[in-house]
């Protein structure tokens, strides 16, 4: 196997062994067109057609925007525009023959027809029938604006001149802008195509799940090692496919994998040392670990970019850890308006690519998702593109669903709820209150999509899903010892005192009744004689809630929620760092970095005791030899009272041994955990014992 | 029965908002009004009346909703979803019949949704027509690519409103092996209608379940001795609470005082006081 993987190493890489690729179009090339809104007919797209009166620019044409190279002509009226604008590019081509398949990327805003030597090729975003006065279908917003789609034809490419034409359609007369880019290769071989670049799924310490996309079905190999210099093992899928996911099993726990994506032809998408899977560490362990939460960040804008380079900046260049990045947590609306596919490839995929490809991604349904998602069916786009663990597979109890689940990664549990269609789910509720009691771990973060607290873009007073969430799931994530609670949904970012127990409107929030710690009413930042928020053996209440949703976006609002230590109207994303702090203590920080890559609010949760198990003192009148046992025990009653019996129980009550004696045989008993009934004339007491 | 199930603690919820607020949904307005605005530059576009209905829709404002849907109807909206959606809004108004006639016409064109079957067993449900809901409903079971647990339960709900206790746990069971896992949240209802059947053997083999595929299990233990008192087999219940003390015993401190501990630890000594009372 090593040998193989060794040649196929030296096999050129994306697409190259795809014969021949030739660029006919190159990106931002020399276009002639016309921008009078007029009528064209049909024989504008021919190769005859005399192009000679249209103005030449270099794409991207366009107008609106401000990134076009060549600005065209609306008309003289912004609330008139002309609905269709027309291009034509020329190219020679000496041989078609080893042109078999053109490869065509465009740049459209808002639809599109391509025609090729007068052919049509291509629409995107019109109607089946179309005329110089159709408009297109629907509108281009966001990341789809700058997207590039593409299509693959065969070639039918003509020896000496050919010509692609394209007519650009409005959405509205209206309508701000319009964007055109173009590029178009031909292949004598088409290349796999890499649609939806690799994104790591389902985290574990055991391994993870990578997930990718191609244009057309291929039967690919996943190369992955420790070093990137020999990826010396390899999971193949069953069969071609254009939805790629792959899990990865069998790891070892804390431990990067670099991994390759390759047919038997080659790697189409190459081994990078930015691209791996970094499993988690062995559950419960203390160690430093950090996440980035990302609200409602799906607007696929400039905004949304901005955000995402400062976190980049502050990862590459934090002394504490730097490039270190254990999981982003996605707060739901990841891609606006309505989470459709294609909305998230432009305001996910395209925007995220890189730290997609190297930390898990975890994510909760956002209302925006939820447009086109169906929880009750687990169907749509959000349930497509994402795995999540719906058998208790990354620790948890099993929720049977994608909705709602849980994971632990190190000494946390995370718990991520469905607020968008299930806030009054009772099924979710029994859940969470199973889940929750079942964890040890040392930190509990849940996070759901529409915020218990919030005076933002929406108001926790109001909103039914809000309140749900507040009056129905806080009480259970608070009397279990929850810690930090993450949502979305308001575009700002607003940030509580150290709660417990407010259920209640905005006004009847009380600092002394509702905040909890010698310090719980201040900020919260160690770096201030405020210090610290405490939690410790015997204070173990106290929680922060995080609204954190300008990731893309802010809108006014008040932001005048009595709860909240911190309401900033910013653009920014959060970092919650978890690292030791001396024995048995850690501190839990958050910061929210602003788009101008300021740290705009900060606070820690110092956590101390965290593993101390006090067992209460008892007047025990027997001892037990030895525990843990293997073949046998004996009790020695210290009283006078005579010993009546032993029975041993196991977990689930069934007596497996008993003796009228103080010797207990165990002979046959099966290793694990029992409970040792011993019975004397005057008390019976019950003793835990493990049997080895 | 649904409706009644799923929206009347909505009902209750809008009920103690603060009245005068009715914007329950900002963003969607603001987006209603966006589309609105389109409309009047388009006024004979089907799709912006379809996309401004179902706008209306999760908005709540059924009516207006229905109303748009009846516009791009007119205008020629080629789409059979919109029957779809026109069936959801029809069924949320307690239109039944006219919830079905367009279920009807959408089905015929998209056979292969699933969720048609839902929403038409939802609806025959509501016309108190369990014994034609249950066929339906198990197809959607049948055929959902991805079932959920709220799904199972539903259908376990609409078995049992029938009163098939047993037929209402085998629909779990099936459920639990498409799931391809036992989720506590669906033991938990077996353990109801096990209950209800008197199969208390049955019972106990669910919490048994519970307590070993659970992560810590002192809850657990609880409520297996807490039903098995009920059931007047003390010595049982008593095995079983000792057993949850221990495991609370065992905890670290600072889960052993959180509340929900600290409650289950008073819990655990009235019940010690109830089984035995010297």
């Amino acid at each position: 196997m090593k040998k193989l993987f060794t040649l196929i190493f030296f096999v050129p890489l994306v697409g190259l062994f795809a014969q021949n690729p030739v660029r006919l179009i190159e990106q931002d090339a020399l276009w002639k067109y016309l921008d009078n809104g007029s009528e064209q007919g049909s024989n504008w797209t021919s190769i005859e057609f005399d192009d000679s009166g249209w103005k030449k620019g270099h794409a991207q044409l366009g107008y609106g925007d401000g990134d076009e190279n060549t600005v065209v002509s609306y008309g003289g009226s912004k609330n008139n525009k002309y609905i269709t604008t027309y291009f034509r590019r020329d190219f020679d081509v000496d041989d078609p023959a080893p042109l078999k398949h053109l490869l065509m990327e465009a740049i459209r805003d808002d639809g599109m027809a391509v025609y090729l030597n007068g052919q049509l090729v291509w629409a995107d975003n019109m109607r089946a029938k179309f005329d110089y006065r159709t408009y297109a279908s629907s509108t281009i917003s966001g990341g789809a604006e700058d997207a590039w789609i593409n299509k693959t034809i065969k070639g039918t490419l003509k020896k000496g001149k050919n010509v692609i034409a394209v007519e650009i359609h409005q959405r509205s007369r209206s309508s701000s802008d319009i964007s055109f880019n173009f590029k178009m290769t031909a292949y004598d071989k088409l290349p796999v195509q890499v649609t939806r670049q690799p994104y790591i799924q389902m985290g574990s310490q055991a391994g993870a799940t990578v997930r990718w996309r191609t244009a057309s079905p291929v039967r690919s190999q996943l190369l992955y090692g420790t070093s990137l210099q020999s990826l010396d093992s390899m999971i193949q899928e069953e069969e071609a496919v254009t939805e790629h996911e792959m899990a990865v099993t069998g790891l070892k726990p804390d431990t990067r994998y670099y991994i390759e994506i390759a047919t038997t032809d080659g790697a189409y998408i190459p081994r990078e040392s930015g691209m791996f899977i970094h499993t988690s560490p062995e559950t419960g362990k203390k160690t430093f670990v950090r996440a980035w939460i990302l609200g409602d960040a799906g607007t696929g804008n400039v905004n949304q970019k901005k955000v995402r380079n400062e976190y980049y900046d502050y990862v590459a260049s934090t002394p504490n850890h730097p490039e270190q990045t254990d999981m982003i947590l996605f707060l739901g609306d990841n891609a606006y308006s309505s989470g459709t596919d294609q909305q998230y490839q432009s305001s996910l995929f395209d925007v995220y690519t890189k730290m997609l490809k190297r930390a898990p991604a975890w994510s909760t349904l956002g209302n925006h998702d939820g447009r086109s998602a169906n929880s009750q069916a687990q169907s749509g786009p959000y349930y497509d593109i994402f795995t999540f663990p719906k058998k208790g597979e990354i620790g948890g109890v099993p929720s049977g669903t994608e909705a709602y689940y849980s994971f632990d990664y190190a000494n946390i549990h995370f718990i991520v709820l469905e607020s968008v269609t299930l806030f009054l789910d009772q099924t979710q509720l029994n859940w969470l209150k199973a889940d929750i009691q079942s964890t040890k771990q040392d930190w509990v973060v849940a996070l759901f999509h529409h915020p218990p607290y919030s005076k933002g873009s929406h108001n926790s007073d109001l909103e039914p899903n809000l309140v749900a969430m507040r009056s129905r799931f806080l009480p259970v994530l608070e009397s279990n010892g929850v810690d930090l609670v993450l949502s979305g949904h308001s575009h700002s970012y607003e940030r509580s005192y150290f709660l417990n127990g407010h259920y209640g409107f905005s006004n009847t929030f009380d600092k002394d009744k509702h905040t909890v710690g010698a310090n719980g009413r201040l900020s919260g930042n160690p770096d201030t004689p405020d210090g610290a928020y405490e939690k410790s053996v015997k204070t173990p209440k106290g929680a922060v809630y995080i609204t954190s949703g300008s990731a893309g976006k802010i809108s006014n609002a008040s932001l005048n929620h009595r709860a909240m230590y911190a309401s900033l109207l910013e653009l920014g994303s959060c970092i919650m760092e978890i690292e030791n702090d001396g024995a048995d203590a850690q501190n839990l920080t958050v910061k929210f970095i602003n788009d101008a890559g300021q740290v705009s609010d900060l606070f820690t949760i110092h956590k101390t005791g965290i593993s101390t198990v006090t067992r209460m003192a008892e007047e025990k009148g027997y001892e037990i030899m030895p525990n843990p046992a293997k073949a046998g025990l004996v009790v020695s009653i210290r009283t006078q009272t005579p010993l009546t019996s032993l029975t041993l129980y196991n977990v689930i009550g069934e007596i497996v041994a008993g003796s009228k004696t103080g010797q207990l045989s165990l002979k046959g008993v099966t290793p694990g955990q029992y409970t040792l009934r011993i019975e004397t004339a005057s008390a019976t007491n019950y003793h835990a014992l493990i049997v080895q | 029965m649904i409706l009644f199930k799923f929206f009347l603690p909505f009902v209750a919820f809008l009920s103690w908002i603060p009245v005068g607020h009715t914007d329950l949904h900002d963003g969607l307005l603001r987006q209603i009004r966006q589309k609105t605005k389109e409309i009047e530059a388009h006024p004979k576009d089907a799709n912006l009346y379809f996309e401004r209905g179902y706008l209306y829709q999760l908005h709540e404002d059924y009516r207006k909703a229905l109303q748009d849907y009846n516009v791009a109807d007119m205008l020629g909206f080629v789409r059979s979803i919109l029957a779809f959606r026109k069936a959801e809004v029809y069924y949320l108004l307690r239109d039944y019949d006219s919830a079905l006639s367009c279920l009807k016409w959408y089905q015929e064109r998209a056979p292969k949704d699933v969720l048609t079957s839902l929403l038409e067993s939802r609806i025959l449900r509501e016309k108190g027509e369990v014994k034609a809901a249950i066929p339906v409903f198990h197809h959607f079971i049948q055929e959902v690519e991805d079932l959920t647990p709220e799904n199972v339960l539903e259908y376990s709900e609409l078995i049992s409103s029938n009163g098939d206790l047993t037929s209402a746990i085998e629909a779990i069971e099936e459920g639990m092996h498409r799931l391809g896992t036992r989720p506590p949240t669906l033991l938990l209802r077996e353990i109801q209608l096990y209950s209800r059947l008197g199969a208390y053997d049955q019972v106990e083999k669910r919490y048994n379940e519970l307590i070993l595929t659970g992560g810590r299990k002192e809850h657990w233990y609880y409520e297996k001795a807490r039903f098995l008192h009920q059931i007047h087999r003390d010595d049982k219940a008593e095995i079983a609470l000792m057993q949850a003390g221990i495991e609370l015993e065992s905890l670290p401190d600072r889960l052993k005082n959180d509340s929900a501990m600290q409650e289950l630890q008073q819990k655990i000594s009235s019940l010690k006081k109830e089984i035995n009372p010297k």
